[in-house]
């Protein structure tokens, strides 16, 4: 059973800005290149969390200016 | 060897320094490029750096583009700039700069893709230096890249004042910084650049291949890309990522390097790390002026007079009568001395300063300098 979510950024730095910035907001996540990244951009980064969280992690990125390319169930 | 060289590159480097490029060497793989734990640690001590960068300037993370040296970001950052435009940029460009300025904008005026208006900075007088400043970028200028001291004086120019005169007139600064980042507050969030180049192995003393190239928060007029290829992301297009960092980062980037410099970076709230002896860099610096300006034989040339050396970073240079610049930096060495002599790769400065044909050495104090090194310096250029 799935509960995470995965959200793409646009590149490998966005990732980690996006890493640092939740972590700050106490919402924890993982670095990621898998396949859900992959089919939205070709080879990427992304962040996964849990889906419970994944309202308060828009939020977060959105008030930084931190563009989510895409998002996708699962983990990788 | 004593070394007074600190303005070709900072030494010593501290050992927590050459411990975290060793460190990095033995835990971090290639960022970028795989979903394991040696990459993504790679990933993350780039970062570190970024973020370093980020706080020492005033930029965001996303912005601060590692690259190998001053020079590799300068030519980015010039190039990359005329390419992006159409037709023939105006750029205005001063005497003092360093070829790392003047041979990519050499290499753009010989293809026809831009025009060089110079004017010559004033060692005496920022007025002046702003005067002529301002005639050069009125009228068309598009492009502006002011070297913020020189490299073969040390005379900081004005560059707060330099900036708020292009960015009145809608043109974009490209500051060379390689003398001043670490020595003396830049900050792009207090107006002074809108694209920030720096080494970090001068002032700031991390590993040698290592630079940056900071973009202004909210700058968009972004470079084109110079060098494409492998980016980690994105691979299923063809043109190079359209933001920073990635666009101007093709290739692996040199982790270990860069760690270094984070490690550096860190350093800077603690002045004196290893616990390096050294007496006061300007007051090192007053008493070389002092001394050397008394000194028979000794011509000091582009130095500040009457003990004002607050306009200038801590290079002093001097010609010795009766030899060539490389004689006595080569006599120094045998003395034990890390001196520069020679053009110092501007010769458009030592053209202003009136030794084209001699050359010059330069000395630069730094970390670990005493009073008592520069006593012996100052005993050797007397003697021999």
């Amino acid at each position: 059973m799935e509960n995470n979510t995965v959200i793409v950024l646009s590149s490998m730095t966005y990732a980690y800005k996006a890493q640092s910035a939740l972590a700050e907001s106490g919402i924890r996540s993982a670095i990621t290149r898998g396949a859900n990244v992959r089919r939205m951009r070709g080879c990427g980064y992304g962040i996964v969390l849990k889906t419970s969280e994944l309202d308060a992690a828009r939020t977060v990125l959105k008030s930084l200016g931190i563009k989510i390319i895409g998002e996708s169930k699962g983990s990788l | 060897m004593i070394y007074f060289d600190h303005a070709a590159t900072g030494f010593p480097k501290s050992e927590a320094v050459i411990s975290a490029v060793a460190n990095a060497m033995r835990i971090s793989g290639s960022a970028g490029r795989g979903s394991h734990g040696y990459a993504e640690k790679s990933g993350e001590l780039l970062y570190e750096c970024r973020t370093a960068l980020a706080d020492e300037f005033g930029a965001q993370p996303e912005n601060c583009v590692l690259t190998k040296n001053c020079t590799e970001s300068l030519c980015i950052a010039v190039k990359g700039f005329i390419m992006r435009n159409k037709g023939k940029c105006v750029v205005v460009a001063g005497d003092f700069d360093h070829n790392s300025v003047t041979r990519p904008l050499y290499a753009m005026e010989k293809a026809g893709k831009a025009r060089i208006k110079r004017f010559t900075p004033s060692l005496e007088s920022d007025g002046e230096t702003l005067e002529r400043f301002e005639k050069a970028v009125s009228g068309g200028a598009s492009l502006a890249v002011i070297t913020h001291a020189s490299n073969v004086c040390g005379r900081i120019f004005p560059l707060r004042e330099m900036y708020s005169a292009a960015a009145r007139r809608g043109v974009t600064v490209i500051v060379d910084a390689a003398q001043t980042a670490g020595h003396i507050p830049i900050r792009l969030d207090e107006d002074c650049a809108d694209i920030l180049c720096l080494p970090g192995h001068k002032g700031l003393y991390g590993p040698s291949g290592t630079g940056a190239m900071i973009f202004r928060s909210g700058f968009d007029k972004l470079p084109d890309a110079l060098l494409e290829g492998g980016t980690g992301i994105r691979s299923i297009e063809r043109s190079m990522p359209p933001l920073p960092p990635e666009r101007y980062e093709a290739g692996t980037v040199n982790t270990p390097a860069f760690a270094g410099l984070a490690q550096a970076l860190k350093e800077r709230i603690s002045p004196e790390p290893d616990g390096y002896r050294t007496d006061g860099e300007d007051e090192i610096y007053r008493f070389l002026i002092e001394e050397l300006g008394k000194t028979d034989g000794i011509r000091l040339i582009g130095a500040p007079k009457s003990g004002n050396t607050e306009k200038w970073t801590k290079i002093l240079l001097l010609t010795r009568k009766g030899e060539s610049s490389e004689q006595t930096a080569r006599y120094l060495a045998e003395k034990g001395f890390a001196v520069r002599g020679g053009l110092h790769c501007a010769p458009g400065a030592h053209r202003i300063l009136g030794t084209l044909g001699s050359g010059a050495v330069r000395i630069s104090v730094g970390r670990g300098n005493t009073i008592r090194q520069a006593e012996e310096l100052i005993s050797a250029l007397r003697g021999g």
